[in-house]
């Protein structure tokens, strides 16, 4: 069973290494500036919005008062996360790089950078919420 | 001793001390601790509390209560027998769905869930025990509605302190929200919108987790005993099948079953909210199963089951019905000089204007299922209602809780007393919101006027000389008909004179020409008080409420289980009145109520 479990591992990190990319478009269905423009752009905003929650949050007394607002900047975090993607934007470089247009693509993901908003000494971003703080 | 001897003597040494360890930690098993092995014997021998005057308790409430008690169990059965005929449904999907019966199945547990008793400590109150259908799931007991106006909790006779809430549309209001454009609060759920939904982001689900553990009601002392009990409930495998079959994979302690049955607020548990000892991550086990109770019991509540949308006004707005003169007279009147679609909004069109008194609806319905409610808050300005149970518990029970040791110090001052986590609510989880206390103080949510008016079958009406159901209105139960409460919105200000409910001058008749003063002055609602509407325009306006009852295009769920008695006689103008009893002087309002920041502006006498 452990062999088994081995495997499929295996098999499914295979997957993710060296799975084609998908292009089946052709020509001008795909906009010509997707990456470079519009798609680098909203990663960098995108950037920049996690960051500023992240801040919200460092800044955030946490007790029973601030409740909602730590719910609702936790959602912000989870809106904002680029890392819930299965291809996380860290790993993106190679993603929809097509072989037809690989000028369009080059910079794909370069704007992100997780490890400036992830710090081992950054603190959990919400603190596990009491026995009491569930109850009304 | 050479090494052999010395190690087969070590040996058995070893194998002695584990046997006499397992034998102790057997034994610790098997006696609970003694302090719940104690509060229990006192629960199973306590006497009844009953702090109250005479007069207070009605005289036929045990025998109510044993008459609601079997009719839910009755529609228990009936849920379980609905549950079974049911086809299960297929997980399939991404994400994962219940196909086909996933949504009928969700209902059906939380319909399950609602008519289970056996969530209480003392296996005697389920949540419809005090929100029976026959009343659109408000107060089940016309006596208790007449006279202490709060339900009796799981621990006879704690009781709380407002009247319950009707179900139906309640799913509907948004999660509690400051509008700082109009300076106004809409949504959440309760009296006192404190089930904001701020974490299940539904006020409904939220708020189905406040009765069991409300220390006078459903009074467990620990959110997990909800979480113990469900995983013994003859309904845990739909729970399972509904929310994951791992669901109940919580180590409780032995104990928990004393302390589950133990009432909460118990002096044995020293003011612990968790007295059930669980590792961090059973804790947080318990906690997503006390969610799926709440969204189960919203997801029932929801549905068609109690939220029907089958009224004769539902009908109207399809033209499957044409309202009769008074009806139609009296809808005119609500959306315009009564003023009250202001509040409880119809939906509807207003051309061509709504004040005018002979002018036509010639609109379309801009909203084809209108809630009559616009998920806000006033203040109406009720006086005290010194009937209310709550006033009296201010000694302790025999587990030394006291439910109010401010007795009639107490005010209730609704959605302000939330906003400053106050005495008698549940903390405010916005602390940006407590600077708005003051401007709210009073208020209490603005209920859907669906089914104001519903009753048992047998006793059509809720009016005197009926036959009729005796209900109560409002968040204390002051008025008790649909006239009396028409007539107070067009005659408070007409109306008012400087007295405590009980202390009409000679010649006047309370509720009739007397309208004591309010209970919380500072921020009534003026938009009503003074409506000019005639007898006759009062009484086509509680017509056309009426015509908001849900059943009217198709039969409405359980609503024929009511196997109590009508009241006949009277009249609606003074229905009740015989129950009214003067209010005792009253000393000023608690430093716990109002000398909490912000505190009131202008002072709360």
């Amino acid at each position: 069973m452990v062999l088994g479990v081995v495997m499929i591992t295996r098999g499914v990190s295979a997957q993710s290494a060296t799975s084609p990319i998908y292009f089946p478009y052709p020509p001008d269905v795909i906009p010509a500036d997707l990456a470079a423009e519009k798609t680098k752009r909203v990663n960098r905003e995108v950037s920049r919005i996690e960051a500023e929650a992240l801040t919200q949050l460092h800044a955030l007394p946490i007790n029973s008062g601030t409740a909602m607002r730590q719910v609702q900047i936790l959602g912000k975090l989870e809106l904002f996360d680029g890392n819930l993607l299965v291809n996380h934007l860290r790993s993106q470089k190679r993603w929809l790089r097509p072989s037809a247009n690989p000028a369009t693509y080059d910079q794909w993901g370069t704007a992100w950078n997780p490890n400036s908003l992830w710090s081992s000494s950054a603190p959990p971003i919400i603190s596990t919420p009491n026995d009491n703080s569930r109850k009304g | 001793m050479n090494r052999r001897t010395l190690f087969r003597n070590r040996r058995r040494l070893t194998i002695i001390s584990v046997v006499v360890l397992c034998v102790v930690a057997i034994c610790m098993s098997l006696v609970p601790p003694r302090k719940v092995s104690a509060q229990n014997a006192n629960w199973r021998a306590a006497p009844v509390y009953n702090p109250y005057p005479p007069g207070i308790l009605p005289s036929d409430l045990n025998s109510e209560l044993a008459r609601v008690l079997a009719e839910v169990d009755f529609i228990e059965n009936r849920a379980i027998a609905r549950w079974q005929a049911l086809t299960p449904p297929t997980l399939t999907g991404q994400p994962p769905i219940l196909q086909n019966t996933g949504t009928e199945a969700v209902e059906a547990l939380g319909e399950l869930m609602n008519y289970d008793r056996n969530i209480s400590p003392n296996r005697n109150q389920a949540c419809a025990s005090c929100h029976m259908p026959y009343a659109a799931f408000s107060g089940p007991i016309p006596s208790v509605n007449l006279t202490m106006i709060a339900y009796p909790g799981t621990a006879h006779f704690r009781a709380g302190k407002r009247t319950a809430q009707r179900y139906p549309y309640a799913p509907f209001f948004p999660v509690l929200q400051y509008n700082e454009e109009q300076g106004l609060f809409f949504g959440g759920n309760f009296w006192d919108s404190r089930a904001t939904g701020y974490l299940l982001r539904n006020p409904d689900a939220h708020q189905a987790q406040g009765p069991p553990v409300d220390t006078q009601e459903m009074g467990n002392p620990d959110t997990a005993c909800i979480a113990f009990k469900l995983s013994r409930a003859v309904y845990r495998p739909l729970f399972e099948q509904v929310w994951g079959k791992d669901s109940f994979q919580i180590k409780f302690p032995h104990d928990t079953e004393e302390i589950c049955e133990t009432p909460g607020g118990a002096a044995v548990f020293g003011g612990s909210a968790t007295p059930i000892r669980l590792n961090a991550e059973d804790r947080v086990l318990a906690n997503t199963v006390y969610d799926h109770w709440g969204q189960s019991i919203d997801a029932y509540e929801q549905s068609v089951q109690v939220s029907a949308f089958s009224s004769k006004f539902d009908a109207f707005l399809k033209d499957k019905y044409t309202l009769t003169a008074d009806e139609k007279a009296g809808y005119d009147l609500f959306k315009g000089k009564g003023n009250c679609n202001s509040c409880h909004l119809d939906g509807r069109s207003t051309a061509p204007a709504p004040t005018a008194p002979a002018s036509e609806d010639t609109g379309v319905a801009a909203s084809a299922n209108p809630l009559f409610t616009c998920f806000g808050s006033a203040n109406l300005g009720l006086p005290l209602n010194p009937r209310d149970a709550f006033f009296y518990q201010t000694t302790p029970d025999s587990f030394g809780f006291t439910a109010n040791p401010l007795g009639f110090g107490y005010r209730d001052l609704g959605l302000g007393t939330f906003l400053r986590s106050g005495f008698g609510s549940w903390p405010n989880p916005n602390i940006t919101w407590r600077q708005f206390a003051p401007t709210v103080d009073g208020q209490m949510q603005t209920s859907t006027a669906r089914n104001v008016a519903m009753t048992p079958p047998q006793c059509p009406s809720t009016e005197a000389p009926g036959p009729y159901f005796q209900k109560e209105f409002f968040h204390n139960g002051y008025i008790k008909s649909l006239k009396q409460l028409v007539h107070f919105y067009n005659t408070r200000d007409v109306y008012p004179f400087d007295v405590t409910s009980g202390h009409c001058p000679a010649g006047t008749t309370e509720k009739v020409n007397c309208w004591p003063r309010p209970e919380v002055p500072s921020t009534i609602d003026m938009t009503i008080g003074k409506l000019g509407l005639t007898d006759e325009e009062e009484n086509q306006i509680v017509a056309f409420l009426q015509t908001l009852t849900d059943g009217f295009t198709r039969p409405y769920p359980n609503r024929d289980t009511f196997t109590g008695s009508c009241m006949t006689g009277g009249s609606a103008k003074t229905q009740g009145n015989e129950s009214l009893i003067p209010t005792p002087p009253l000393p000023p309002c608690a430093s716990a109520v109002c000398d909490v920041p912000p505190v009131p502006n202008p002072p709360i006498p």
